[in-house]
């Protein structure tokens, strides 16, 4: 088994100001099941993706491939997040039957003050604020994609203060042998910390990957709100 | 049969199915997994109990052996029900619970009621 492969990410985007984001991937194969996006929508909302494909190998990045793709057509269509993830999971359900796939989409306000997250089967992000510990998220859980018809997910908005990061992952940075998804979550919090996503993303990735060989893909991505408040355009 | 098929044995407590799970279950091993509860997920079982409360370690691709099983279930008329411990999380995580009751000890599975005909409404919503 060869090393972890780190492959930072530069997106050709025109962020709003006031927003640092960072994109970590480790894979131990070529390609893989996980994927993240991030785009912004005409009404100047910043949106996240982060999924993971059950399954390896080219047949996954297949279709995270056409599920990345679906799910920028369904965001251009339709404001509500449960909304685009209801038709990405009849889209999948028709079309790639037996595939499953968790996602987290969240459509951030221009600015970042809040956030509208909407889960399938995903972890939700950790968010740091300054002056407090981080915490997991409190997102309503919904149904991964591709189980069952005609799911609805509960929708969360989550307020972002200024200076606050949020993380998000899929469950390769946090899943170990011999250790609980709580642990690992905990251990996840622990070291998430409101600094600039660059130097935050390189800390989590060396606590908790380091130079142990990824047994699953990861994913890591950060967004951080300006610390000086951000919401000017 | 080999002692890796042994360990997917069926067994009955009453007009309840039981598969054991094994200790960890992941690309290696879902493949059997998903086999052995597709072969348990019959129609001559009314309830079949995935109990992995045995289970300290499951990936997505035991994920998948339960949700194709929960598939197929559903088309035979066998109710699921799941009991786990280590593992409850990953399942309560992808709203596995939508989809079965989930309980925290194979007794609290299997107490929950005797015939498998009562509606599983109050526990693991």
């Amino acid at each position: 088994v060869s090393g972890v492969q780190l492959l930072p990410v530069a997106l050709d985007l025109q962020l709003q100001p006031g927003v640092d984001r960072r994109v970590d991937e480790a894979q131990e194969g070529a390609v893989g099941g996980d994927w993240y996006d991030v785009f912004t929508l005409p009404s100047g909302q910043l949106c996240v993706v982060m999924g993971d494909v059950t399954g390896s190998g080219l047949p996954a990045a297949v279709i995270m491939g056409r599920m990345r793709s679906a799910l920028r057509a369904y965001a251009l269509e339709t404001v509500d997040p449960a909304e685009v993830l209801a038709k990405l999971d009849a889209k999948m359900q028709h079309f790639e039957p037996g595939a499953l796939a968790t996602v987290a989409y969240a459509v951030f306000e221009p600015g970042l003050e809040e956030a509208h997250v909407c889960l399938a089967g995903h972890y939700p992000p950790v968010i740091a604020s300054p002056g407090q510990p981080a915490r997991l998220a409190s997102v309503a859980p919904g149904l991964l994609i591709g189980a069952a018809p005609g799911v609805r997910r509960p929708l969360t908005s989550l307020r972002i203060t200024p200076g606050t990061l949020v993380c998000f992952f899929t469950d390769g940075l946090i899943e170990r042998r011999g250790q609980t998804i709580d642990d690992g979550l905990d251990q996840l919090c622990r070291v998430v910390t409101p600094q600039p996503p660059d130097a935050a993303c390189a800390a989590v990735m060396a606590a908790l990957v380091g130079s142990m060989p990824a047994r699953d893909d990861i994913a890591l991505l950060m967004l951080r709100r300006s610390p000086s408040g951000g919401t000017q355009p | 049969m080999t002692i890796e098929d042994h360990e997917y044995m069926i067994r009955w407590v009453g007009s309840q199915a039981v598969i054991t799970m094994p200790a960890e279950v992941d690309a290696t091993n879902a493949d059997l997994v998903r086999k052995a509860l597709l072969s348990a997920a019959r129609p001559e079982a009314p309830v079949l109990v995935i109990d992995m409360t045995r289970t300290t370690f499951c990936d997505s691709a035991g994920v998948h052996a339960v949700i194709t099983a929960y598939r197929q279930a559903a088309e035979t008329g066998t109710q699921l029900r799941l009991a786990a411990t280590t593992v409850q999380r990953i399942f309560t995580v992808i709203g596995a619970d939508q989809l079965m009751p989930i309980y925290p000890a194979l007794e609290a599975a299997l107490a929950d009621t005797a015939d498998g005909q009562a509606s599983p409404s109050g526990t693991g919503r």
